[in-house]
């Protein structure tokens, strides 16, 4: 799996920092250690909102679901938010089956979440 | 007199003889001298060599004890106490050290008295340059032994590893010029110590293993005690589950939950499947099990209220351990012939009404674990004869061929809508039979779970 960081800084009022992790591959439990560090790598070094791209995610199990549910709790706990977006049709059947759709954000591109964000 | 002269001119002592003269006598009594003072030197030589023979038998003996096999070779910590003892027997070291790295240990002879974390630098300088060093005792700021001398320290090379792991120290007080042979034999034990700590090493990871299989093997036969070992007798309803396990421990589990004696009780029954696999995965899943069934028991009455106290009960031990759980749960009341179903986040689930084709039923709320409210509603639905559930877990629909293509919900569907006159034992096989039969050539990846009802 490919994990990519990067940091975006919106045109807004407050000048918080939201990163950008894009994941591309299979997304199973073999994955989910270094996805998990990334993640919480994420919210340390912003001590923001994180936006997670899963445009080039084409399969997502039960670990990779959970990774991202703590990924979520995680940035909570920091007073952040987490957003899914670019989500391909397999994986978003997936979340549509198991109802993590009602327990994400999801949106489209990272540009609507990105936008979302610094609002 | 004759006086009695080693060869190199030293005095040994003299021989004296009186009552006879001439020359001839004094000539014998010098000769007589002359071949006490050979005998002396031949007996002095002789104790020599004896000392000499005794020191080779000793480091002779010392070789063969570093070579000999037993069962103490395999014992990482004796292993290297034992090389420092033979090392410095062999090399006539003053002191000697060993460091291994992963798992950490440093080995020391009673006379050395160098820090250990200097030990420990030394390694990893010995790591970073790749090969061996000597250092004299001008290079210390202490003295290693209390005297002046050299330091040889000399990687224990293991032929399945590439990089330095361990390394033998052996500090000889004597000038480097005198080091050759002594290096060279070090450096030989070096190569026989390496040989040996790679059988122990390897040794070490084998009985790692072997436990934590048994461990796995433990906490599988724990999940598979746990599920339910007879199908129950509800009226109306013929039902049958299996699990068939993967390699790994996963978290599937299924449970009858039908309170005997207590009629107002609806049969209850649940399907779950713990994220993540292993022993932390089982050990969720005996607790969510137990979870749902201590509320379907004794005080919750819905499906949906049993999946609320559960992710009530669970969501703070879920959250630390960053792991969720799907389940369905589902009651059946013999008298309305109604299935209500609650269900968090789990699939598949499978209606197939008689005569119609079979449907997924989607969840209505996340899995146990992700939010701490509670999202999920009960659902009734008619369950008239003939009628089908199907609820099995997503090892199945996720298993791969070697085409890397997924088996898939709509291969389910169709399987079900095949399978649908049979019995409810006759479906579950054929589920799994049809999913085994699109994997033949791969492992399977993860538990496959299936419960079926039919109305009867």
């Amino acid at each position: 799996m490919q994990i990519s960081m990067r940091e975006v800084k919106p045109m807004s009022k407050s000048d918080q920092t939201i990163a950008v992790v894009g994941l591309s591959g299979r997304f199973d439990a073999h994955e989910v250690p270094q996805v998990r560090q990334a993640l919480m790598q994420a919210t340390n070094r912003t001590k923001g909102h994180v936006v997670i791209d899963l445009g080039g995610v084409n399969f997502i199990d039960s670990s990779g679901l959970a990774c991202l549910v703590q990924g979520m709790k995680y940035c909570r706990e920091h007073g952040a938010d987490q957003i899914l977006c670019n989500l391909q049709q397999p994986v978003r059947i997936i979340f549509e089956l198991t109802r993590l759709d009602r327990a994400f954000k999801i949106m489209v591109s990272v540009e609507e979440a990105t936008t979302a964000l610094a609002a | 007199m004759a006086p009695i002269i080693d060869d190199t001119g030293a005095w040994l002592g003299e021989l004296r003889v009186s009552g006879v003269k001439g020359d001839a006598a004094l000539a014998r009594l010098q000769a007589d001298a002359a071949l006490l003072a050979s005998l002396t030197i031949l007996e002095g030589e002789v104790e020599s060599l004896a000392d000499a023979l005794a020191e080779t038998e000793d480091q002779l003996l010392a070789l063969c004890e570093l070579n000999e096999p037993d069962s103490d070779r395999l014992d990482i910590d004796r292993l290297l106490y034992r090389l420092v003892k033979q090392a410095m027997r062999l090399v006539k070291a003053d002191a000697a050290f060993v460091v291994l790295t992963t798992p950490l240990k440093v080995v020391c002879s009673p006379g050395l008295t160098i820090p250990e974390p200097y030990l420990i630098a030394l390694f990893e300088r010995v790591r970073r340059v790749g090969s061996e060093l000597l250092l004299s005792s001008a290079e210390f700021s202490f003295s290693p032994t209390n005297g002046t001398g050299n330091l040889f320290v000399a990687p224990l090379p293991l032929r399945e590893r590439r990089e330095i792991v361990a390394v033998l120290g052996l500090w000889l007080n004597r000038p480097a010029s005198d080091l050759s042979p002594d290096l060279k034999l070090a450096r030989s034990i070096t190569e026989q110590a390496g040989a040996q700590l790679e059988i122990a090493l390897l040794h070490e990871q084998l009985v790692a293993q072997a436990r934590l299989q048994t461990e796995m093997e433990l906490a599988r036969r724990v999940q598979l005690g746990l599920l339910p070992q007879r199908s129950p007798t509800i009226a109306g309803l013929d039902i049958y589950g299996a699990l068939r396990p993967a390699l790994q421990v996963g978290g599937d589990f299924f449970d009858y939950i039908a309170p005997s004696g207590v009629t107002s009780r609806p049969f209850t029954f649940v399907v779950g499947d713990v994220s993540g696999k292993g022993l932390s995965a089982a050990l969720l899943m005996a607790m969510t099990r137990t979870n749902l069934r201590s509320s379907a028991l004794h005080n919750i009455i819905t499906p949906a209220a049993i999946l609320a106290q559960a992710n009530e009960h669970l969501y703070d031990d879920f959250t630390k351990v960053g792991m969720m759980a799907t389940v369905c749960v589902c009651q059946y009341d013999p008298a309305k012939r109604l299935l209500t179903i609650a269900n968090a986040g789990h699939s598949p689930v499978i209606l197939r009404p008689n005569g119609r084709a079979a449907r997924l039923l989607g969840a209505d709320g996340p899995p146990i674990g992700v939010l701490p409210i509670p999202l999920w509603q009960d659902e009734s639905i008619p369950f008239q004869r003939g009628d089908v559930l199907t609820v099995a877990t997503d090892g199945l629909n996720e298993e791969r061929n070697k085409k890397g293509e997924l088996f898939g919900i709509d291969r389910l569907l169709h399987q079900v809508d095949l399978l649908s006159t049979a019995s409810p034992k006759e479906i579950a096989d054929g589920l799994l039979a049809a999913v085994a039969h699109f994997n033949s050539d791969d492992i399977q990846d993860d538990d496959q779970t299936v419960v079926v009802l039919k109305a009867c």
